[in-house]
């Protein structure tokens, strides 16, 4: 053994030396991380906008600093993977998209049927892209929305991420669709899909509403009201208010608690859909020496109050969904899957044309569990 | 030295089997259960597992009526020396095709989704040097090895799979009973040679401590691999529904992509999958070479086995370099099961039983060793 000691000291050195990495080692200090990314059309070409946040500069902490904290790339080709290729040979670093949170898609993206199934095609397609990337559109362009400066903070595309991270039950406002959701929505109905909406109001960041997509292409635009309605048609309407008017005061109901249940019914080639929207929450907010909320009538009338205004909503967007999408959005068909398979089978192949025909009632069940510690 | 023993038990042969079976098969059978049985993909799983049960009997069967005989020497009884050399041929070009083609898949998986500029010659080496240091230590050590990293592998697997039925659909499972009955059958004779791995069970039952016990300890790993694989199946197709499953060349790896763990560190759990799943390849890597090896000292009638080990490394590495891409790899391997794996599942222990019973060879069902 003592015959091999250096040899052994040799090659325990040498290993250091040989052993580090390997082709693929790429030192932190080389690596430019990608938060958020921003695709556009733009003439048939694909436009993209790439924010990095600047991590000497915004770990500092003193964002009113001059400096720059958050850097924006744009580069233009007529594939994505060339246009991504162009802006990396021209920087100094190499892009690390293994962090991207955020995926803005403009409106003239989202336009073009055939570039979105590019855009779609191509984050599926490559592994480096994280499956839960937030996806979301825009009316404007999405180099607006990255480009946006929002006071206080460094970097848009980690703002946003954050705004998913904290408020991701909020379906009120956000109809939160990851990258994986939106391949698997789109795949499983053929091009259909909806795509949560961000906006710039007052240089502010704001969502609401979403882009309903049929056929691959942008088919027409939600209210944020209507997407609620379609988080209580879907069940999950978790953490959203809805104001009602009692006795001529305008009043919140803050659900903590829904699920919806449908039940279908075939007659005649037609189809009959019974909706049963079921809720509970509480009453948070009423006015000073008006009458006592104390009673159970005048809950029972708070409830009725409620149910009609959701009823309302509800029907809305039905009427909405049926006549000027003719599209379901709602995923009534889902629920049919699981709830009558012999309807199903019968109403698959057509099942566009049974929907827009289709007879909806809805039922609205509110419980107010709650009124705070006052009467 | 306990090295020198080269007899595993029966635990330890069933760790190696899951693992061997769960490498080869667990990667892409989302996709074709998917894509045979629609929403009725479950039953392609559970029927490919029963079939695969009935080629673990049959071959153990033969394996055991000759419990104190290599694999050569029994052909050579039952038929005759030329027959059973040509047979033992046969088994070692397909194991070194088998490793071949395995080593490519997990040589393009790991570049496409890890090492991007890494040569993909280099990490095939590095795998089949790993898999031969293992070979060439005998099946005591890889025993010894298979009941260790069945832990590693399966129970983090497990947990990311529990993690990962959160997200699951039940409308992507429903409705049931709706695929095609013909296309079910397809699709079920198949997947069972996802599990032809069963065919090592020819020459490793004369490697257990107890042979009687190779029956068994076959079909519980059948019947473990099968319940995982109805698990992953679920899964994968409750949480991407069945077109996005069947789009997907490992629906595995993309699932596991937006399975979310809280609490845990790391934020995708695909590279955590990776690392599990290499580990497996890493068994079958070393059961492929290992029985090659054992296969080539029985021919040529060595008297060592670990010596052969090395000389059938640069085979197994220029056949893995043959393919032109991932897509001619899967048509190879597609091909072999369909026209060989049929031979050497069925055929070949069925022949072999009825000639055995004929010149009344081997030991019965019932008698002691």
């Amino acid at each position: 053994m003592k015959k091999y000691r250096l040899l052994i000291l040799c090659i325990l050195t040498f290993d250091v030396a040989f052993l580090t990495g390997c082709w693929d080692k790429i030192e932190i200090n080389d690596r430019s991380f990608i938060i958020g990314i921003g695709i556009d059309n733009e003439d048939g070409e694909f436009s993209i906008t790439c924010t990095t946040p600047n991590i000497s500069e915004s770990k500092g902490g003193d964002s009113s600093k001059e400096a720059q904290n958050n850097y924006i790339k744009t580069s233009k080709d007529k594939t994505i993977a060339s246009a991504l290729h162009n802006m990396e040979a021209n920087l100094d670093v190499n892009l690390d998209f293994g962090h991207t949170k955020v995926l803005v898609l403009g409106k003239s993206l989202i336009e073009d049927p055939n570039m979105l199934k590019d855009v779609v095609d191509y984050f599926d397609r490559n592994t480096i892209y994280s499956m839960r990337i937030k996806v979301m559109t825009t009316q404007m362009k999405a180099v607006d929305i990255l480009q946006t400066k929002i006071e206080g903070k460094d970097s848009t595309g980690v703002y946003i991420a954050k705004i998913f991270k904290n408020h991701s039950d909020d379906i009120l406002r956000f109809n939160t669709v990851d990258l994986g959701d939106l391949v698997f929505q789109l795949n499983a109905s053929k091009g259909s899909a909806l795509i949560s909406k961000i906006m710039l109001e007052d240089k502010e960041l704001k969502f609401g509403g979403g882009a309903v997509i049929k056929d691959y292409s942008l088919d027409g635009w939600l209210e944020e009201e209507e997407l609620r309605s379609l988080g209580w048609l879907r069940g999950k309407a978790k953490r959203s208010e809805v104001n009602f008017k009692y006795n001529d005061i305008t009043m919140p109901y803050c659900i903590s608690n829904s699920q919806s249940k449908s039940n279908f019914e075939l007659k005649d080639d037609t189809l009959y859909i019974d909706v049963e929207i079921k809720s509970e929450g509480n009453i948070p907010e009423y006015r000073l020496e008006e009458q006592s909320l104390f009673d159970d009538k005048v809950i029972k009338q708070l409830g009725e109050a409620v149910d009609k205004t959701i009823k309302e909503e509800v029907e809305k967007l039905n009427a909405k969904m049926q006549n000027e999408f003719q599209s379901d959005i709602a995923g009534y068909q889902d629920q049919l899957k699981i709830s009558n398979r012999k309807i199903y089978l019968k109403t698959k192949d057509q099942w566009e044309e049974y929907f827009i025909n289709a007879k909806i009632n809805v039922n609205v069940k509110t419980s107010i569990r709650r009124i705070g510690v006052t009467e | 030295m306990f090295l020198d023993n080269d007899k595993i038990s029966s635990k330890q042969l069933i760790s190696l089997l899951v693992l061997d079976f769960f490498s080869t098969a667990s990667l892409t059978l989302p996709k074709y259960a998917a894509k045979y049985g629609k929403e009725d993909a479950w039953i392609v799983v559970i029927g490919a597992t029963v079939i695969a049960c009935i080629y673990a009997i049959l071959i153990s069967r033969v394996a055991s009526m000759f419990p104190k005989e290599t694999f050569t020497r029994y052909t050579e009884k039952i038929t005759n020396r030329l027959i059973s050399v040509l047979l033992s041929g046969m088994f070692l070009i397909k194991f070194i095709i088998g490793a071949a083609l395995e080593l490519r898949v997990f040589g393009e998986l790991v570049k496409q989704s890890m090492l991007h500029n890494t040569p993909i010659e280099i990490i095939m080496i590095l795998m089949l040097l790993i898999a031969a240091y293992i070979a060439r230590k005998g099946y005591e050590a890889r025993g010894r090895i298979g009941g260790f990293l069945v832990f590693v592998a399966f129970i983090p697997l497990f947990i990311i799979l529990a993690f990962a039925t959160e997200n699951v659909e039940l409308s992507n499972l429903m409705p049931m009973f709706v695929g095609d009955p013909f296309e079910i059958g397809k699709g079920i004779y198949m997947l069972s040679f996802g599990f032809a791995g069963i065919e090592l069970m020819f020459i490793a039952t004369y490697y257990l401590d107890k042979p009687e016990k190779a029956m068994r300890a076959t079909l519980k790993s059948v019947l473990i691999v099968g319940v995982l694989n109805l698990a992953v199946t679920i899964i994968t197709i409750g949480t991407y529904g069945v077109e996005s499953t069947t789009k997907y060349i490992w629906p595995l790896f993309s699932i596991m992509s937006v399975v979310k763990v809280p609490f845990l560190l790391i934020d995708r759990q695909d590279a955590l999958m990776m690392s599990f799943w290499i580990i497996t390849v890493f068994s079958l890597m070393s059961a492929y070479v290992f029985f090659s090896s054992l296969l080539v000292k029985e021919i040529f009638r060595f008297k060592e086995q670990n010596f052969t080990v090395l000389p059938l490394l640069p085979f197994i590495y220029f056949i893995a370099l043959i393919p032109d891409n991932v897509v001619q790899t899967y048509d190879y391997i597609n091909k072999i099961n369909i026209y060989i794996s049929p031979v050497t599942l069925v055929i070949l222990p069925i022949l072999l039983m009825i000639i055995a019973k004929i010149r009344k060879l081997g030991v019965g069902k019932n008698e002691k060793i």
